[in-house]
């Protein structure tokens, strides 16, 4: 199955792409994509421990499994700062 | 383009932002609170001087995460209408990268709704922010 993976700031930045367009099979979860992206972007691999997914513009956790045509999104941290 | 109905309004803009917009809103006559609160941007981090900001959103998120917690805000306080626009792209220092105009019957629900409103956005809305130092620049809490 398809899955579209948008990429926002620092995850674009070292990727150096806005979208990337990935193959899964049926079944697999949100941390098969992570896995994925620690294998062959192991540059985004201290981001990714910190960031949070989201799939069709809703967080979510990492046991969730996939769809075809998912969008997901990786949310790293926020703009924060202090109160 | 800005969403919202006659009691909130959310816009994500690149040019800067008129925050008579946002003031005008919530104008109410039912009440006797409006807030406006401006995030601005700083002239240094730490100490360490900047020489501007870059805010990037994943817009279409962005907009419903802000959307979800103007209900919440108006589920926990007394409110009568709620502004909020949130800018993009370079900011220079001094400049404006988010207000939040609250109105409310009195002015406690004001206060609390609109500390309420920025923290979460800081928390769990998609928008990031990016310091420029000069020589280098670097995404901010990573």
């Amino acid at each position: 199955m398809q899955i579209k993976l948008k990429l926002f700031a620092a995850f674009k930045d070292l990727i150096g792409k806005s979208e990337l367009d990935l193959n899964f099979k049926e079944g697999d979860t949100l941390a098969d994509l992570k896995n994925y992206l620690s294998t062959y972007y192991p540059q985004t691999e201290h981001l990714l421990r910190i960031s949070k997914f989201a799939v069709n513009m809703e967080y979510q956790d990492c046991d969730l499994v996939l769809n075809n045509n998912d969008e997901v999104t990786i949310i790293m941290p926020v703009s924060g700062g202090l109160k | 383009m800005p969403i919202g109905n006659g009691f909130y309004y959310i816009d994500i803009v690149k040019m800067p932002i008129d925050v008579n917009i946002a003031m005008n809103f919530v104008n109410d006559a039912a009440s006797g609170s409006t807030l406006l609160f401006n995030g601005t941007v700083r002239d240094n981090e730490d100490g360490t001087p900047i020489k501007f900001l870059y805010y990037e959103a994943y817009e279409e998120m962005a907009f419903r995460e802000i959307d979800k917690l103007i209900s919440a805000a108006f589920e926990k306080y007394d409110l009568n209408k709620i502004a909020v626009i949130h800018r993009t792209g370079k900011i220079e220092i001094g400049g404006i990268s988010i207000s939040i105009a609250v109105s409310s019957p009195h002015r406690d629900a004001s206060y609390m709704a609109s500390k309420f409103l920025i923290d979460n956005i800081k928390e769990t809305v998609p928008i990031w922010k990016k310091e420029s130092f000069g020589e280098y620049e670097k995404w901010k809490r990573i």
